[in-house]
C-alpha cells in the first residue's frame, strides 16, 4: 500500500511541478535584462521559415527559455550552493568567495593581450604625445585577485610579470607602482572596484609621482542604498552588501563635468545620484562608463591639465585628483575611436596618465 | 532537442504525455510517431525528410520480405533493405572520410562532400535493418501498419541516442501494451536519476574536461586528470541519457533493454564489454559476429571475426582513424584476454580491477582525441615524454576543486549508492521522502540548466 502511495505521491508532485513551472514560463511576464547578471536577457525569436530551416529559430528559442525560466535568480541560487557547498567546488562560473569577498577567477595572463594593450598605448602616444612637452605616465591597478588569490590557494594571474612585461613594452612611459599601497580591503567585497575612500593615499602618491600636490581634505558621505556589486549578482549567493561611500571637497563641489555620451557635450557633477538606482550604483562616479568626461576646476591654484587614458577605476580616482589640476580629461577608448580625439586633448596639456586595471590589460581587445 | 534541455522538460514533454495519455489507445502510436517527428525535426529540419524516406523504404521491404518469406525474392528485398539503409549511412557519415583517405594515398584532389552528419542516424540505422533482418529470419513477424513501424522507428525517448531497440523486444507492445502507475512512478524516477546523472556530474566532468582542453598550463598529472574525468564524464553522460531513454519507455508502457551495467567495476575488457552500451554490443554479435560464424570456428577465423566486429564497432562510433584504432585496440585486448589472459584475471581482483581501469582509462583517449597528432600529443604527456612538469598550479587548483565530484563519480558508478537506495527505500519515512528528493534533484537540474553553458551531449555525433 505503501509503496502504491509513493507512486502516486511521485506522479502528483512531477506533475504539480512541471505544470507550475510550465505555466509560469509560457504566461508569466517576460524580462529583457537581468540587474543580478547584468546582462541583457535572450528575446524569444518570432518564427522564420528561414530561421527554422537553418535551425536558429530552435536555438535562439530553447536560450530564450533557459533566459526567461520563471524564479530564476533563486534557480541560479540553488545551483551556486550545490556546486560550492554540495559539490564542494572552488569556484561556481569562475566565481569564488574568500576572505569575506566575492571574486572572479582571473587566470591565465595573455601575453598577446598585453601586447595588444601596448601597442594601443603607443599608438596613442605616437599619434597625441610623442612631439609634445607632456610628461607621460603609466599605472596598473591590480585587481583584488592580487591580494586574495593565490594566498588562499585559488588560481591567480603572476602580476609581477605582468607588470614587468608592460613596464617593459611602455619603456616611453614612467611607471607608477601603486601595488604596495592597496589591499584586498580597498576593495568592495562584492564588486570589482576599488573603494575611493580607501584610495586617498593612492591618489596623493599618482599626484605626488607626477609633480603634483594635493592639499584638500575630503568629507565622507554614504549613500543611502546599500551596494551590490557586480560579482553579487554572478555569485547568485547570500552575501552582506556593500556601502557605497564617496568623497567630496571644495573643487569637487565647485568644479564643472561635462560628458560626451553620443558626441554631444552635457554638464553634470561628479557624483551623479540618479544612478544610484540604476543598473550599476558605482556609476555615480562621474557618470560611469563614458567616452569623453571633462572636469574644469576653476578654484584650482595651478594651471596644469591632465590627460587620463582609463577603465572605470579611474571614475572614483579622478575626483580625489581634481583639487591638483585645472582640467582632467579622462578618455575611456572602448567607447571612442582614438582616431578622434583630437578635438578633446589640448595642446598644452602638461601631464598623461595611463591607468588601466589588470583586468582590462589581460582582457584587452575592447581597447581596439 | 535534447533530453536535458528546458524546452523539453517543461514543455515538449508535458504537452505531449498530455495528447498522449488523452487520446484513445488505437491513436497512441500516432502520437508516438508525429511528436518523435517533431522532437527530430527540432534538432535536424532538414533531415526529417530522410528519416520517413529510411522508414517507408523499409516499411515497404518489410512487406515483401513478410510476403516472400520463403522465396528468394525476399533474400533480394532484404539485399536491396539492407544496401539502402547502409548505404546512406556510409553516405552520410563516411564519405567524406572516404574521400580525404583516398586523396591523401592517391594523391588526388576529389572535393569532399561536406555532408552534415543527421544526428542519430547510427541509432536509427541499426534498428530498422535489424527490424528488416528479424522479418527475414522468421524471428518478427511484419509490421503492416506503418504508424507502429514509425512510431518503432522515431519514437522519442530513444530515437537519437539509444540504447538500440529491437524490433522483437517491443513489437508486442507496439500493439498492446499497458500503462500503469507503478510504470509511469518507476519511470519517472529512472528518468531523474538519469537527468541529475548527465546535468550535475557528467556535464560538471566535461566543464573541467573543456577547462583542459583550453589550457596552457598543462602537465603529466593534468592530463591523466582530464582522462579520468572523460571516462566519468562519457559514462555519466551515456548512461544517465539511457536511464532517461528507458525510464520515459517505462512511461508510455515499454520496456527498453538496460545499457549499461556498471562497466567500471569489471575485471577484464570481456567483462567490461558485456556491461557497457550492452545494446550495441549485442547488435553486432547478432547481425555481424554470429553470422560470420561467431566462436564456433577455426581459431583464425574466430580471431578474424573479433577484428571485424570490432573495427565495425569503432567506425560505428565515427569517420576517423581514432575510432578504428580504438575499435581494434579492444579487438585485440579481447583476442589477447581470450587466448590468455582471461583465466589469470581471475585470480586478483583487485589488480584486474586497475587493469581494467587502466586500459578503459586509455580506451576514453583515444576516443575523444581529435586528430592522430593530438592522440600522440596526449599519450606523450601521460607516459612522460615530453618536458612537461609533472604538476602545474591549473592542476592543484582543479584536482582540489573537482576531488568531491571526482569521488561521487567513482563511487557512483558502483551498485552501491543502489544497494544504498533499495534498502532505504524499505523504511516508511520514504514513502514521502523519495517523491521529495526526486523533486528536489528535478529542481536542482533545472538550476544547472539554466545556469550552464556546458550541455552538449557525447553520443549525439553517433
Amino acid at each position: 500500500m505503501k509503496i502504491k502511495i509513493k507512486y502516486y505521491l511521485t506522479i502528483i508532485f512531477m506533475i504539480l511541478l512541471v505544470l507550475t513551472f510550465g505555466i509560469m514560463l509560457i504566461f508569466g511576464e517576460k524580462s529583457i535584462y537581468s540587474k543580478a547578471e547584468r546582462r541583457k536577457l535572450k528575446e524569444f525569436p518570432r518564427i522564420s521559415f528561414s530561421g527554422i530551416e537553418s535551425g536558429k529559430f530552435m536555438s535562439d528559442f530553447e536560450e530564450a527559455v533557459a533566459d526567461n525560466f520563471p524564479l530564476r535568480d533563486y534557480l541560479r541560487k540553488v545551483k551556486a550552493y550545490t556546486v560550492t557547498k554540495g559539490l564542494m567546488q572552488w569556484d561556481n562560473n569562475g566565481i569564488y568567495t574568500c576572505g569575506g569577498h566575492i571574486s572572479k577567477l582571473e587566470y591565465p595572463l595573455r601575453y598577446d593581450m598585453l601586447d595588444n594593450a601596448a601597442k594601443h598605448f603607443e599608438k596613442i602616444y605616437q599619434s597625441y604625445f610623442k612631439d609634445t612637452s607632456a610628461e607621460v605616465y603609466f599605472s596598473v591597478v591590480p585587481d583584488k585577485n592580487m591580494y586574495l588569490a593565490k594566498e588562499n590557494g585559488y588560481l591567480s594571474l603572476d602580476y609581477s610579470s605582468l607588470i614587468s612585461y608592460m613596464k617593459k613594452k611602455t619603456a616611453y612611459m614612467k611607471y607608477i607602482d601603486i601595488t604596495p599601497l592597496l589591499s584586498a580591503d580597498d576593495y568592495y567585497t562584492t564588486d570589482s572596484h576599488w573603494k575611493q575612500e580607501c584610495i586617498t593615499d593612492t591618489a596623493d602618491y599618482i599626484a605626488n609621482e607626477m609633480g603634483t600636490t594635493l592639499t584638500d581634505k575630503y568629507i565622507e558621505n554614504t549613500a543611502d542604498n546599500v551596494f551590490y556589486g557586480v560579482y553579487y549578482g554572478q555569485s547568485a549567493l547570500n552575501f552582506p552588501p556593500d556601502t557605497l561611500k564617496y568623497l567630496t571637497n571644495e573643487a569637487t563641489d565647485n568644479c564643472t563635468v561635462t560628458i560626451y555620451p553620443d558626441g554631444a557635450g552635457e554638464n553634470t557633477t561628479v557624483y551623479n545620484m540618479d544612478k544610484l538606482t540604476d543598473k550599476d550604483p558605482y556609476e555615480i562616479f562621474l557618470s560611469g562608463a563614458q567616452p569623453i568626461v571633462e572636469i574644469e576646476n576653476p578654484d584650482s591654484a595651478s594651471d596644469k591639465k591632465l590627460v587620463i587614458f582609463r577603465d572605470s577605476f579611474a571614475s572614483s580616482l579622478a575626483p580625489l585628483l581634481i583639487s591638483g589640476y585645472s582640467k582632467i580629461t579622462l578618455i575611456d577608448t572602448r567607447y571612442v575611436q582614438p582616431s578622434l580625439l583630437g578635438q578633446f586633448i589640448d595642446s598644452d596639456t602638461d601631464d598623461v596618465l595611463f591607468i588601466y586595471s589588470t583586468l582590462i590589460l589581460n582582457s584587452s581587445l575592447s581597447l581596439g | 532537442m535534447l533530453f536535458s534541455s528546458i524546452t523539453f522538460l517543461y514543455i515538449f514533454l508535458p504537452c505531449v504525455l498530455a495528447v498522449y495519455f488523452a487520446v484513445p489507445k488505437k491513436l497512441k502510436n500516432s502520437v508516438l510517431l508525429l511528436s518523435g517527428l517533431l522532437f527530430y525535426a527540432w534538432g535536424e529540419p532538414k533531415y526529417v525528410f530522410l528519416m520517413i524516406f529510411v522508414i517507408v523504404f523499409n516499411y515497404v521491404c518489410g512487406l515483401f520480405i513478410g510476403k516472400y518469406r520463403t522465396k528468394s525474392v525476399a533474400k533480394i528485398f532484404l539485399i536491396i533493405g539492407i544496401a539502402a539503409d547502409f548505404l546512406t549511412l556510409a553516405y552520410f557519415k563516411y564519405a567524406n572520410f572516404f574521400v580525404e583517405n583516398f586523396n591523401a594515398v592517391f594523391g588526388t584532389e576529389i572535393p569532399l562532400l561536406n555532408v552534415v552528419l543527421p544526428v542519430g542516424i547510427s541509432f536509427y540505422t541499426f534498428q530498422i535493418a535489424g527490424y528488416i533482418i528479424d522479418v527475414y529470419k522468421g524471428k518478427a513477424e511484419v509490421q503492416k501498419n506503418i504508424i507502429s513501424l514509425g512510431a518503432y522507428t522515431v519514437m522519442f525517448p530513444q530515437l537519437v541516442a539509444g540504447p538500440i531497440v529491437r524490433y522483437t523486444d517491443i513489437n508486442k507492445a507496439l500493439t498492446a501494451r499497458t500503462h500503469t502507475i507503478e510504470k509511469a512512478a518507476s519511470g519517472l524516477r529512472r528518468f531523474i536519476i538519469g537527468l541529475s546523472k548527465k546535468v550535475i556530474i557528467a556535464n560538471s566532468f566535461g566543464e573541467l574536461c573543456r577547462i583542459f582542453g583550453d589550457s596552457g598550463d598543462k602537465s603529466i598529472a593534468y592530463y591523466w586528470l582530464y582522462a579520468i574525468s572523460f571516462t566519468l564524464q562519457i559514462y555519466y553522460d551515456f548512461s544517465g541519457y539511457s536511464d532517461m531513454a528507458i525510464g520515459l519507455g517505462k512511461i508510455f508502457g515499454f520496456d527498453f533493454p538496460e545499457n549499461f551495467n556498471f562497466p567500471y567495476i569489471s575485471r577484464s575488457v570481456t567483462e567490461f564489454w558485456r556491461r557497457w552500451h550492452r545494446s550495441l554490443g549485442s547488435w553486432f554479435r547478432d547481425y555481424l559476429y554470429i553470422p560470420l560464424g561467431g566462436s564456433r570456428t577455426t581459431k583464425f577465423r574466430h580471431i578474424r571475426n573479433i577484428l571485424v566486429v570490432w573495427l565495425a564497432t569503432g567506425l560505428w562510433h565515427g569517420a576517423a582513424w581514432n575510432f578504428l584504432i580504438w575499435g581494434l585496440y579492444f579487438g585485440i585486448l579481447l583476442i589477447i584476454e581470450k587466448v590468455w589472459l582471461y583465466r589469470h584475471l581471475e585470480k586478483s581482483s583487485v589488480l584486474s580491477r586497475v587493469y581494467l581501469m587502466f586500459l578503459v582509462i586509455i580506451g576514453f583517449v583515444i576516443f575523444n582525441a581529435g586528430s592522430m597528432s593530438e592522440l600522440l600529443e596526449y599519450f606523450g604527456a601521460m607516459f612522460g615524454l615530453t618536458d612537461i612538469p609533472f604538476i602545474s598550479d591549473e592542476c592543484i587548483y582543479y584536482l582540489k576543486s573537482y576531488i568531491v565530484l571526482i569521488i561521487i563519480g567513482g563511487v557512483g558508478a558502483t551498485p552501491l549508492p543502489g544497494k544504498i537506495a533499495s534498502r532505504l527505500s524499505e523504511r516508511r519515512i520514504m514513502t514521502c521522502a523519495e517523491p521529495v528528493v526526486l523533486c528536489i534533484l528535478f529542481i536542482v537540474c533545472t538550476s544547472f540548466l539554466i545556469d550552464n553553458s556546458f550541455n552538449p551531449f557525447l553520443y549525439f555525433r553517433f
